[in-house]
């Protein structure tokens, strides 16, 4: 299995920046949709397709053709808001960001997340007061218009300016892999202790 | 071949902080209505707008889908209530139910 890197995502995610239509990238999915193990998008496309083309960058970028298997540990067809719960179910949603992270906008009227992108480069720091830190972004987005807003039908790189007191979120997926290691480590301990005890 | 370079690379590039400019315009008309109803006092309206600017800003509008027009309007409301809140913060409110009630009790509350 290929291990879980950042930079697998930043690059394959890169290669679909300027696919400029849905149907285009719609394409370009059913392709791979097809293939083995691969997640059948068409099935039941999302209204926006930012999610897919996370999904669709990080399943391919972690797909080891020997195995037939992808080490990528999102689930297939999950909403930004879903990714948020499982991020926050496994203690893998920050406030600061890293390159390679899945970014999680906030929407403040469905008081969920409502989009997502990947993080190519964190390009700054600061604080907008004592209380307000402040991270800027390059990121690369699906479904996405040029003012980075939402449904705007192309991937594109995307300039932003976010802070965690407006909501946003950061999914540090490389670290799912830790998870599942140490969930592993801990029912081993766990059967191990209750035999003792047994 | 440069140009052609540069203006791929802006078409390939979203700019949230663009968002703010493509926005506004879409509000402006019913928030200067809102200021006038708060003050006749044409720099008080320039000040309420700008606040109401700001708050666009920091609430970034990317957040939301402006083809929904429940987003159009949850947005509006918290542009409108960032308005109130900082006209009521700065005594305006009061300033002009004072001026209301008579110019007398209006000198008394700005000598305060």
């Amino acid at each position: 299995m290929i291990r879980l890197t950042p930079r697998l995502l930043i690059s394959t995610a890169t290669a679909f920046v300027g696919l400029g239509a849905q149907p285009t990238v719609q394409t370009a999915l059913g392709m791979k949709a097809g293939q083995s193990a691969g997640p059948a998008y068409n099935a039941e496309l999302p209204r926006s397709w930012d999610v897919p083309l996370i999904q669709h960058c990080g399943y391919w970028a972690h797909y080891d053709h020997r195995s037939e298997q992808s080490a990528w540990p999102l689930p297939a067809r999950a909403s930004a808001m879903e990714l948020g719960r499982l991020a926050a179910e496994r203690g893998v949603l920050r406030e600061d960001a890293e390159a390679g992270d899945i970014f999680l906008q906030y929407g403040p009227r469905r008081k969920e997340f409502v989009h997502a992108g990947i993080v190519i480069a964190v390009t700054g720091k600061g604080r907008l007061s004592a209380t307000e830190p402040y991270v800027d972004l390059k990121t690369v987005e699906g479904d996405t218009d040029e003012l980075g807003q939402p449904f705007g039908g192309a991937a594109r790189y995307v300039n932003r300016r976010v802070w965690p007191g407006a909501g946003d979120r950061f999914l540090r997926w490389a670290e799912l892999e830790d998870y599942e290691r140490n969930a592993a480590r801990a029912s081993f301990i766990y059967k191990k202790s209750a035999g003792r005890r047994g | 071949m440069a140009a052609n370079s540069a203006r791929g690379a802006f078409a390939l590039t979203g700019d949230s902080s663009l968002a703010v400019a493509a926005t506004w315009p879409r509000y402006v008309r019913t928030l200067t209505q809102v200021a006038r109803r708060m003050t006749r006092d044409a720099d008080e309206q320039a000040d309420l707008l700008q606040e109401a600017l700001v708050e666009l800003w920091k609430t970034d509008p990317t957040r939301f889908d402006l083809r929904d027009p429940r987003e159009v309007r949850y947005l509006k409301r918290i542009l409108v209530s960032r308005m109130w809140r900082v006209w009521g913060a700065e005594g305006g409110r009061f300033t002009r139910k004072a001026e209301e009630l008579g110019g007398e009790l209006a000198a008394h509350h700005r000598r305060r």
